[in-house]
C-alpha cells in the first residue's frame, strides 16, 4: 500500500489492520512462548502461591544463614572428617532434603545438627508449590477449551513440551536456583574452596532439575486426565505424601523394607545419592545400603524411577495425542 | 501460486463407528466460502481436519496449496481460526490474550504486541483491550476471537459461527466486519454458520453439507438463481382481482403475498405491462425475475434430500 493510500485512511484503518512482513520465529520460540505465558499467569493469578514463594525463599534463606552462624560459635573438631568432607556431606544432605517428603534422608553420618535442619520443610512447600502451579496448566485449557486454539497453531508435542517446561522453570526457580545459593552460602560458611567442589554444585543442578521434570511430568500427567484444578492438585499432593507415608506408618521405617520404595519422590533422592557415589544412607535414623543384596537395592531404586518416568511419559501421551479428544 | 483455498478429495472421518465425514471431495476457492449445513452435517469436523486438530480417517487434501498430512505447520501459520465455542484464559486480558495468540503464530514479542493493539483496535476493541476475558460479554468474545484469528496476518480465515449469541446490533457489527475482511483486506474467508442470513450477506460462494456428504456447491448468484423461469410482480391495489385479469389473458399465475408469480412466456411481461396500464386502480411496484433466498436452497437441498 502507497504512503498516499495510508494518509486518506480513516481512524480504523490508521491504527487497524496491516500486512506482516517479518519473518515467523522459529518452533522453539513457540514453545518458550507458551511456557513463560503459563509460568507467569500461573504465579499472577494465585496469592497462595506469592506467598508460599516467599515463604520459601525466607526459609530457605534462615536456614542458610543460621548454618553459617552455628558453624561460626561451634569451631570444627577435624576427626574424623576433614572440613571439605563435611561441605559435601552437608550440601548433598541439604539438596537431598529438598526433594524428600516424609522420610528424612541424609547423608550426613554423625548426625551434625546445624548442618541437618537444612531443606527441612523446603520439600513440602516445593511439592505444594508444584501441585498449585500444575494442577491448573492443562485441566483449566480443558475445562475453558483453550487446547483448540492452541492446537490450531502448535502442534501437540510443542504443546505438552511448553507446559512441561513452564512447571521446570518454576522448579528451577524454586529448587535449582536455591541449591546454586546454598553452595555458595555453606562454602563461605564452612570456608572451603569453591573451585575444588564444584563438581557438587553440577551434581545439585542435575539432581534437582531431574527430580523437577520426573515430578512436573506426574503432574502434568494428572492435570491431563481432568478438567478439575482441584483434583489434579489435590490428588497428586496427597498421592505423594500418602506413598512417602507407608514406610513409616506400616512400621516398617526400622527395616530395609522395600515398602520405602512406594515413596517414589524419596527414590529420586535415593537416586540422587548414588549418583553422587554414596553406598549407603541414614533414612529415619536406619542405614540402608544399596548393595547389600538385603532389601532396597540400587538397582530398584533406579527401577523405580525409571517406572515413574515412564508412566508419566505415556499418562500424558495417552490423554494429550488421543488427536479427538 | 494455488487459486484453491482448500482442496480435499474422498475425505473421510470417523469417531470410533460414528461417520462424521464421508468421501467429501470439494475444491473451494480463495473467495469467502460458505460452509453451510444442519447441525451433525460435518462443518466443524471438516474445519478442525483442515487445522490439523483432529486426524482425518482417509483421503487427502490441501489448505492454501499445503498439503495437511505434510505441511500442517505451515498451514497453521497461514490459516487464522476463530472456534465456534469460547476458549478463555479467564484472568488474563484480551491485550494479553492476542499477544500470545501472535507468538504462537511465530511473530516476535514486540511485532505479536503490535499487532495485538492493531487487531483489537480493528475489531473494536480498543478501549476494553486491557479488561480480563471474564468480564466479556459474547458479542466481545467473537470479537476477540477474531483479532486472535487475524493477529498474524493469515491468508485464510476460518470463522466457526461466527455471529453466534450475538444480539441484531452485535451481530450486524461482525458481519461488517467479516464483510470488510474480504472486501477491503483481500482474505480469503470460510464461514460456518447455520444462520443463512449470515452467509448470504458476507459469502458469494457456498458448499453445503449434510449427514457428512457434500451435498452441493457453487457460486452464491448461480446458487440463488431461480431456474422456474417465473416473473416476480409487486402491484398496488387490488392482487387477486389482478390475478384474475392475468389468468383470462392465459398466463400462469401464482399469489405469494404480497407477490404474483408469472410464469414467464414469450410477451409475458408486456402483457402485464399492458393489464396495469389498462387499470387506473393499479400501479406497478416490482417486475423483474423471482429469486429466491439461500434459505429456500438450503430448504430444498438439505431437507428435500433428507426427505428423499
Amino acid at each position: 500500500m502507497s504512503d498516499d493510500a495510508l494518509s486518506d485512511d480513516t481512524y480504523i484503518r490508521k491504527f487497524g489492520f496491516r500486512r506482516f512482513t517479518g519473518v515467523r520465529q522459529n518452533r522453539v520460540y513457540r514453545i518458550i512462548a507458551v511456557a513463560w505465558f503459563n509460568l507467569i499467569e500461573a504465579i499472577r493469578r494465585s496469592g497462595f502461591t506469592k506467598m508460599l514463594l516467599v515463604f520459601m525463599f525466607f526459609s530457605i534463606l534462615i536456614q542458610d544463614v543460621l548454618i553459617i552462624v552455628i558453624s561460626w560459635f561451634l569451631p570444627f573438631i577435624g576427626d574424623p572428617m576433614t572440613i571439605n568432607e563435611l561441605f559435601r556431606d552437608a550440601y548433598a544432605d541439604s539438596v537431598l532434603g529438598m526433594v524428600s517428603l516424609v522420610n528424612r534422608i541424609t547423608v550426613l553420618q554423625f548426625g551434625f545438627m546445624p548442618f541437618n535442619i537444612s531443606s527441612v520443610g523446603i520439600s513440602f512447600i516445593w511439592l505444594l508449590l508444584m501441585a498449585i502451579v500444575g494442577g491448573g496448566l492443562i485441566a483449566d485449557d480443558r475445562l475453558h477449551r483453550t487446547t483448540e486454539v492452541y492446537f490450531s497453531r502448535i502442534s501437540r508435542l510443542e504443546y505438552m513440551i511448553g507446559k512441561l517446561m513452564s512447571l521446570i522453570l518454576f522448579s528451577t526457580v524454586v529448587i535449582v536456583l536455591p541449591s546454586i545459593i546454598q553452595y555458595f552460602l555453606l562454602s563461605y560458611g564452612l570456608e572451603t574452596d569453591l573451585l575444588v567442589n564444584i563438581d557438587l554444585m553440577f551434581w545439585g543442578i542435575g539432581f534437582t532439575l531431574l527430580a523437577a521434570f520426573i515430578l512436573s511430568l506426574i503432574i502434568l500427567a494428572m492435570s491431563s486426565f481432568t478438567k478439575r484444578r482441584a483434583v489434579a492438585t489435590l490428588t497428586f499432593f496427597i498421592a505423594a505424601i500418602v506413598m512417602s507415608s507407608f514406610y513409616s506408618a506400616l512400621g516398617l521405617a526400622q527395616s530395609e523394607s522395600m515398602i520405602l520404595l512406594l515413596d517414589f519422590v524419596g527414590a529420586i533422592a535415593l537416586l540422587g545419592a548414588m549418583a553422587l557415589g554414596y553406598e549407603s544412607l541414614d533414612i529415619n535414623g536406619r542405614d540402608i545400603f544399596f548393595n547389600n543384596g538385603i532389601g532396597v537395592e540400587g538397582p530398584m531404586v533406579i527401577a523405580v524411577v525409571l517406572v515413574v518416568l515412564v508412566l508419566g511419559i505415556l499418562a500424558l501421551i495417552l490423554t494429550l495425542f488421543r488427536r479427538d479428544s | 501460486m494455488t487459486t484453491d483455498a482448500f482442496k480435499i478429495s474422498d475425505l473421510s472421518k470417523f469417531y470410533g463407528p460414528t461417520m462424521a465425514l464421508d468421501k467429501v471431495t470439494i475444491a473451494a476457492p480463495k473467495r469467502a466460502v460458505g460452509l453451510l449445513g444442519p447441525n451433525g452435517a460435518g462443518k466443524t469436523t471438516l474445519i478442525r481436519i483442515l487445522m490439523g486438530i483432529i486426524r482425518h480417517s482417509s483421503g487427502s487434501g490441501t489448505v492454501l496449496g499445503y498439503d495437511f498430512c505434510d505441511s500442517i505447520q505451515a498451514i497453521r501459520d497461514h490459516v487464522g481460526y476463530s472456534p465456534e465455542f469460547t476458549p478463555m484464559i479467564p484472568d488474563v486480558s484480551a491485550m494479553k490474550y492476542v499477544t500470545f495468540m501472535g507468538k504462537l503464530s511465530g511473530l516476535a514479542s514486540v511485532e505479536a504486541a503490535q499487532r495485538a493493539h492493531d487487531t483489537l483496535h480493528y475489531v473494536g476493541l480498543a478501549e476494553e483491550r486491557y479488561r480480563p476475558l471474564r468480564e466479556f460479554s459474547t458479542g466481545m468474545m467473537q470479537k476477540c476471537k477474531l483479532a486472535a484469528a487475524l493477529v498474524h496476518d493469515p491468508d485464510l480465515v476460518i470463522l466457526d459461527e461466527p455471529t453466534d449469541g450475538l444480539d441484531p446490533t452485535g451481530r450486524q457489527q461482525m458481519l461488517d466486519l467479516i464483510e470488510r475482511l474480504y472486501k477491503d483486506e483481500g482474505k480469503s474467508l470460510i464461514v460456518s454458520s447455520h444462520l443463512l442470513f449470515d452467509v448470504e450477506r458476507v459469502c458469494d460462494w457456498v458448499m453445503v453439507l449434510g449427514r457428512g456428504q457434500l451435498v452441493t456447491s457453487g457460486e452464491m448468484s448461480s446458487l440463488l438463481a431461480d431456474t422456474s423461469g417465473m416473473l416476480r410482480v409487486r402491484i398496488t391495489g387490488d392482487a387477486l382481482s389482478f390475478s384474475r385479469k392475468l389468468t383470462a389473458r392465459g398466463l400462469e399465475v401464482e399469489i405469494d403475498s404480497p407477490f404474483l408469480d408469472v410464469k414467464r412466456d414469450n410477451g409475458t411481461e408486456m402483457a402485464i405491462l399492458e393489464e396495469v396500464n389498462r387499470d387506473p386502480n393499479v400501479s406497478l411496484r416490482y417486475l423483474g425475475s423471482r429469486t429466491r433466498t439461500l434459505e429456500d436452497v438450503f430448504i430444498s437441498i438439505v431437507e428435500g434430500r433428507e426427505l428423499g
